[in-house]
């Protein structure tokens, strides 16, 4: 998104502030969670803020510790670590020293960046701390002269899908093996920064602006940045052009305590006339904070801009056009770990391409070969990867599987039919990845590619779930080789879906044209359109070709998942699901969504 | 007769002629077999070509529009204090939101490309559906029956499902290929 400005379209667009857009189809100038936020986010990733990523505090806590010191009792610490792609470990960070305890609760807690579209394997080292360190701040230790107490791994996902977000694991000794010993037990909890979720949605408008355009009145925009303590300003957001307008109302825009900081913090309201040149003509600005905001909204009152004193011309001056506040309201938003925490889950579905384009099975050239060495084919990688990151948010480990565009054993050709003869639902990664490698040798493959029988399978899924569950969301990965032949149906199924509880990953895999594909992966704005002239009350579909990444597959699962907590989010805020309260479990509360 | 709740949420990229709209606008719904229809009041001044206007209207389905029917939705603009002009309809069938495989009284969002007089494409409109059932005597629900343009495989409704609804068919009771055990499929019972 380099060249934001240079189109004037995508120029004019609102950005950070704008919400998730919870409903409506669209063109490209309404504004949504993909494409013109991309800027906010990779402007909060420059400065190592990962806008989407989570950051969490992690608090330990351990039990029933072994002994190592002969006078009293050992002074644990414990140490994280993630562990690297490469097998490496990375530190995160460490606990102080508790003295003379065996069932130590750390104080000072650890932080990490969640990212749903990884797995994310941490590693826990507990020691005693020798008393002649004791003066030592816990950086400086060198571990090595340390006693080991204890080592335990496990799945940041794994502490996270926990109702309560704690999670109680074995002590074992550094090399894996059980030891004889009892070493105890370790207990982490997961806690998730409170005060971002509160979000205020502010509608503003203006009164009597300067005109700046010479034939027409002028298309102001705002843009709203936070005053930081170290001086100078970060822009959070700005509003939409409003084009030959003096007296201009933009769309609500909302904000997060993560970006406006305080209630108190000041920010500054700009107001520019848009100019598709880029150099906007500034008309004025103000300082405001959230509370003053707030009471400019209760008072009905306006606020005047302020032109600053400028070189040529000497003091500042207040200008006739206003601001007002027309609409305030503050919000509770959940966040995708909210959900995924009370009980929410998404389901796992998977459908491979079994059409001849693939080639012969048998032969090494082709796509579904299977190598007697081990090695993955593409298929296997994909469902593999993705499958690793998903299974951990489906509780009964049961997936659905189908194959399509193949004769199957029976003979008849079928563009959705099960991958293992025992069912349509197989058990755990591994039962896919049997079921797949069974099927390669009972299908013949045949053609043309369809998906729009698979989706309706998943939509039929989704639907029928709906009438006793709120509480589950569907992720159907498409691993498919080529062209589709039903791309209208495919359409349509896709724009039937897109108010359901479901997400569809396609994965290209080979040489072909994914150009269809790209269409169907609405991101460059334009939503999908049925055959009806029906649309896409969301996006649902996120696509990757595994080829443009050989060299490091990580990212190609990534790039797919990156979308998917988004998607949900904007599912279950656009129909006011609330996260399961602890007392009426299983019971999603409804809330009525629009007023 | 079966009632709708519409919402009528917003739309987009309003235009007239080549260009967006700027005055306020409302919608107008009816039901394809009726002759009146209701309509939201004007948006608010500045909404131009992205108005919203979040109002509920209720419409009645005659058995006719349950069969084939569609709901007319059209968005027409203000030109003088008094005329308004037309900027563009679009039929949403009732097979959209009625029957198949959703929970009958599931809120359920639509958006809908909307085509001008001179059947051109204009902007987009975004509402949400509710079917109200109207409560029978010994409480339970009756179901409308929903158009069924083909044979539908479905899955069977489960026991507990039937119960709640006191025996009255259920829209999807057809046992299904996926679910394994059978294997065969059945054409759509007479709905």
């Amino acid at each position: 998104m380099g060249g934001c400005f240079s189109d004037v379209k995508g120029g004019q667009q609102a950005i950070g502030g704008t919400h998730l857009r919870p409903y409506g189809g669209g063109e490209g100038t309404s504004t949504g969670a993909g494409g013109p936020n991309d800027a906010v986010d990779m402007f909060f990733r420059a400065r190592g803020q990962h806008a989407i990523h989570t950051q969490l505090e992690l608090s330990l806590s351990a039990s029933k510790l072994c002994n190592c010191d002969i006078l009293s009792k050992s002074d644990p610490m414990a140490v994280v670590y993630i562990r690297r792609r490469d097998g490496g470990l990375e530190e995160l960070g460490r606990t102080e020293v508790v003295l003379n305890n065996l069932e130590p609760a750390w104080i000072q807690t650890i932080s990490v960046s969640y990212q749903f579209e990884i797995v994310q394997n941490l590693v826990f080292h507990v020691y005693d701390i020798d008393t002649r360190y004791h003066n030592k701040p816990v950086k400086a230790l060198n571990l090595n002269d340390q006693d080991f107490l204890g080592e335990a791994t496990c799945m940041l996902s794994e502490i996270v899908t926990k109702q309560s977000r704690s999670l109680t694991l074995e002590l074992h000794n550094k090399y894996g093996h059980a030891d004889s010993r009892n070493l105890g037990t370790l207990t982490i909890h997961a806690e998730e920064p409170v005060a971002l979720r509160t979000v205020v949605e502010i509608t503003f408008h203006c009164t009597n602006l300067d005109n700046k355009d010479l034939f027409s009145k002028s298309d102001p925009f705002l843009r709203i940045s936070r005053v930081v303590e170290i001086g100078g300003s970060v822009p959070i957001c700005k509003t939409e052009v409003v084009s030959n307008n003096l007296n201009p109302i933009w769309r609500p825009i909302s904000l997060n305590t993560q970006q406006f900081g305080s209630k108190e913090n000041p920010l500054i309201i700009e107001c520019f006339d848009f100019n598709s040149n880029g150099s906007h003509q500034f008309i004025g600005k103000l300082q405001k904070s959230i509370a003053d905001l707030e009471n400019l909204y209760k008072d009905g009152a306006g606020a005047n801009f302020i032109f600053p004193a400028s070189s040529n011309r000497g003091d500042e001056k207040v200008i006739k056009g206003q601001l007002f506040v027309k609409q305030f309201n503050k919000k509770q938003q959940f966040s995708f770990l909210d959900y995924i925490s009370s009980g929410f889950e998404l389901n796992f579905m998977v459908a491979v391409d079994f059409t001849a384009s693939n080639g012969n099975p048998c032969n090494p050239e082709s796509l579904h070969y299977i190598d007697p060495f081990g090695r993955l084919n593409s298929y296997q990688q994909a469902i593999k990867e993705v499958g690793e990151v998903l299974k951990f948010y489906d509780s009964d480990g049961r997936f659905p599987a189908w194959g399509f565009g193949a004769r199957t054993y029976n003979g008849t050709l079928s563009h959705c039919f099960d991958l293992s003869p025992g069912g349509f639902e197989v058990e755990g990664i591994e039962g896919i990845m049997a079921a797949y490698s069974s099927a390669i040798h009972n299908v013949s493959l045949a053609g043309p590619t369809l998906f729009g029988q698979v989706i309706n399978r998943a939509y039929q899924i989704a639907a029928q779930s709906l009438s006793y569950n709120d509480s589950k969301y569907y992720v159907l990965l498409i691993i498919t080789d080529g062209v589709l032949t039903d791309l209208q149906e495919t359409k349509d199924a896709l724009v039937r879906a897109s108010d359901l509880p479901l997400s569809v990953l396609i994965v290209g895999v080979g040489d072909a044209d994914f150009k269809q594909m790209e269409i169907l992966d609405a991101d460059n704005g334009n939503q999908l359109e049925s055959s009806t002239g029906r649309m896409a009350t969301r996006d649902i579909v996120q696509f990757v070709p595994m080829r443009e990444v050989c060299g490091d597959q990580t990212s190609v699962v990534q790039s797919l998942l990156e979308e998917l907590p988004g998607q949900f989010l904007s599912y279950m805020r656009a129909r006011g699901i609330k996260p399961l309260s602890p007392i009426s479990h299983g019971v999603p509360v409804e809330a009525v969504p629009h007023p | 007769m079966q009632s709708v709740e519409i919402t009528v949420i917003s739309a987009e990229n309003l235009r007239v002629g080549k260009k967006p709209v700027k005055k306020s606008s409302f919608v107008a719904v009816r039901a394809s077999s009726a002759s009146e229809c209701c309509t939201t009041k004007m948006s608010a001044e500045g909404g131009g070509s992205h108005p919203t206007w979040n109002e509920k209207l209720a419409v009645d389905l005659q058995p006719a529009d349950l069969r084939n029917g569609f709901i007319m939705v059209e968005v027409y603009c203000k030109v003088t204090s008094s005329k308004s002009k037309l900027v563009g309809g679009v039929h949403v069938p009732v097979s959209d939101f009625l029957g198949g495989f959703l929970p009958s009284n599931r809120l359920q969002f639509l958006s809908y490309r909307l085509w001008d007089p001179t059947f051109e494409r204009n902007g987009v409109v975004n509402i949400s559906v509710r079917v109200r059932f109207p409560e029978t005597p010994n409480g339970c629900r009756s179901f409308p029956q929903a158009p069924r343009p083909k044979a539908i495989v479905g899955v069977p409704a489960r026991e507990q499902e039937r119960e709640r609804l006191g025996g009255v068919a259920v829209v999807a009771g057809v046992p299904a290929v996926w679910f394994g055990r059978s294997h065969c499929t059945y054409q759509g019972l007479g709905f």
